[in-house]
């Protein structure tokens, strides 16, 4: 008994442990299907952004053609000069971006987003790139993301031994120095670290006074709308716009998010995920009724109350809610490992995804619920005789 | 004091009616036989006094509740006075003997009582079923059956217990252990017995005995003077 009442949706469960494992395989699967939708679409964006996080700055400089790492467009370096000279603004440093085609240790073709700075300006935020950076200002030196797709190990395996890589890039040879994580996108298979000076000898069409995006780092205790609005109102709107690290973020994200079908596409097999769970669960809660009609037409000759009936169904679907949803969050995650291993990208989980899951999961088997008392509300306690 | 009153009682379902301008006064603690041919309407009085239909004519008075003229919700609460015993026990299969007769309790609103458990337990224990309370109904033979459904129809001491045919499925020796049951039950808690039986080996059991035909009461005898 819990608070004078049997739990009669719970024994019913039980009772028929065949279709009741059935059921949780249902709400598993959706929960599963929807997890990694979710995953799928965030490991999207994720990565669209993942440069611009491992990037150290208060404010950008970027293209108004800037649309992401893939497609920046171009500033005048001029504009990172000018920066300089405003209040607040404690350094500030051109990057240079490109793809280029290397050959990987296999021998096989890969592209990878160059980023180049000064090799004495600290632009990133990770501070395994940041001890290494000096090794940059030997022309030609780069440092290798580990997180790369492709087999790697090789080189990686060198490294650790002190033993430089050599490969060519472009047409001219390269040595990797170092190495750090980062992991690849759907645009590229990872990310190399150069100088400023090592990326124009590779990309020979890059023009030192064009860099793709200016870094921006206040002083301590600088306002950053104050100095954000102080460079915008010195630059010209037509080359250069000046946003915040989480604008720089937001700007690419909501970009890729209102105009690419990937939230469309994701967000549609979400709801056939959910359509599919809630039909599963529809399903076999209205078999479980139709087998009880009998029981219910007593329960309610005794005295029971049509919402006591149709309260066991409801036990009953979130009963399913509350077991199958764990089982799809596991299936999930390893599944999640596996992608993870797979193609070297971020897909992750986060606390909030679990939780909203974990409501819509509630919502598809209430709503399953629902579907299937339309039976039990009709039992007539008459109907015992 | 009657716990049954009825008054010009008809009712039917649309050929005619199948109870007509029937009058019938039960006392108190007595136990009444209904007896009569298939169709003669014994069944829908009986699904009447228990509030499983609306009345659609005339007046009945159960427990000094009417129920002629009344919703839903105050049928819900007739029926919660009353006990019910099916001619096939009705029990859920999924269920324990003991969680069987809890789930009467329930139905009566006093399975938050502390000794609920205890009273289930006594309950079946009356029936002659202590040590049974952990088995499903594919465990327990045709009379234990409904011996746990006379324990569910009896646990909380409701005032009007209505059986229609109890022993209907059961063989005679079983069916007189049944009644003699139900009845010993009945008379501890002062409980009113409305039984609807074609057995007339039975009819010793009860105080009057009603024989019914076309939807009125044919005769009336007291069953001793028989």
């Amino acid at each position: 008994m819990i608070a004078g009442r049997l739990p009669l949706g719970w024994i019913q469960l039980a009772h028929q442990p065949g279709r009741f494992a059935m059921a949780l395989c249902g709400v598993a699967a959706a929960v599963t299907l929807v997890f990694m939708q979710l995953g799928f679409m965030n490991m999207i964006f994720d990565t669209t952004v993942m440069v611009h996080r491992l990037l150290r700055a208060d404010l950008v400089l970027v293209s108004p053609s800037f649309r992401d790492m893939m497609s920046t467009g171009t500033i005048p370096r001029r504009r990172v000069v000018q920066a300089l000279g405003v209040e607040g603004v404690a350094d500030a440093e051109a990057l240079y971006t490109a793809t280029r085609d290397w050959v990987k240790p296999d021998g096989e073709r890969g592209t990878l987003l160059l980023l180049a700075t000064r090799p004495d300006f600290a632009a990133f935020t990770d501070p395994v790139i940041t001890a290494q950076q000096h090794l940059l200002a030997q022309p030609g030196s780069i440092l290798l993301d580990a997180g790369a797709r492709g087999d790697y190990r090789a080189v990686l395996d060198g490294l650790a031994r002190g033993e430089d890589w050599r490969t060519e890039m472009g047409g001219r040879a390269i040595t990797v120095v170092g190495r750090f994580r980062l992991g690849s996108s759907f645009g590229n298979e990872g990310v190399l670290i150069a100088s400023d000076e090592t990326l124009q000898a590779l990309a020979l069409n890059r023009a030192a006074a064009a860099p793709n995006i200016g870094l921006v780092r206040l002083a301590p205790g600088a306002d950053l709308r104050a100095t954000q609005a102080a460079i915008a109102a010195m630059l010209d709107p037509a080359d250069t716009r000046v946003l915040t690290h989480a604008e720089f973020v937001q700007h690419t994200r909501g970009y890729m998010v209102s105009n690419s079908p990937i939230a469309i596409v994701f967000g549609f097999g979400l709801v056939v995920g959910l359509v599919v769970g809630a039909m599963v669960v529809t399903q076999i809660l209205t078999a479980d009724v139709q087998e009880h009609m009998g029981e219910y037409a007593t329960f309610k000759a005794m005295g029971f109350s049509n919402r006591r009936i149709l309260a066991i169904v409801y036990e009953q679907s979130l009963l399913l809610a509350a077991l199958g949803f764990p089982i799809g969050l596991l299936c999930a995650l390893g599944l999640y490992e596996m992608i993870r291993a797979a193609v070297a990208m971020p897909i992750t989980m986060p606390l909030s995804r679990v939780a909203i899951v974990f409501g819509a999961t509630f919502a598809m088997c209430a709503l399953a619920g629902t579907l299937a008392t339309r039976r039990a509300r009709r039992v007539d306690p008459a109907d015992v005789f | 004091m009657a716990a049954i009153i009825a008054r010009g009682l008809t009712h039917g379902y649309g050929e005619g009616p199948v109870l007509r301008a029937l009058d019938l006064e039960v006392a108190a603690g007595e136990v009444l036989f209904l007896m009569g041919p298939s169709g003669c309407g014994k069944t829908t009085l009986l699904t009447l006094i228990g509030a499983l239909r609306s009345v659609q004519q005339g007046e009945l008075t159960v427990l000094g509740h009417a129920l002629h003229g009344v919703d839903d919700a105050a049928r819900v609460a007739s029926r919660r006075r009353t006990g019910f015993v099916f001619q096939h026990h009705n029990l859920h299969r999924s269920l324990t003997a003991l969680q069987n007769v809890m789930v009467g309790l329930e139905a009566r609103g006093q399975s938050r009582l502390p000794q609920a458990e205890a009273m289930c337990r006594a309950a079946l224990a009356s029936v002659g079923l202590a040590g049974f309370e952990a088995r499903r109904q594919d465990k327990l033979s045709g009379g234990q059956r409904q011996r746990v459904a006379i324990a569910r129809a009896l646990v909380g001491g409701p005032q009007l217990l209505l059986a229609d045919e109890p022993t209907g499925a059961l063989d005679s020796t079983t069916g007189r252990e049944v009644m003699a049951a139900m009845r010993s039950l009945a008379r501890a808690q002062g409980t009113t017995l409305v039984i609807v039986t074609h057995d007339p080996r039975l009819h010793e059991a009860g105080d009057r005995v009603i024989a019914m035909e076309d939807g009125q009461i044919r005769s009336m005898r007291k069953e001793f003077a028989l």
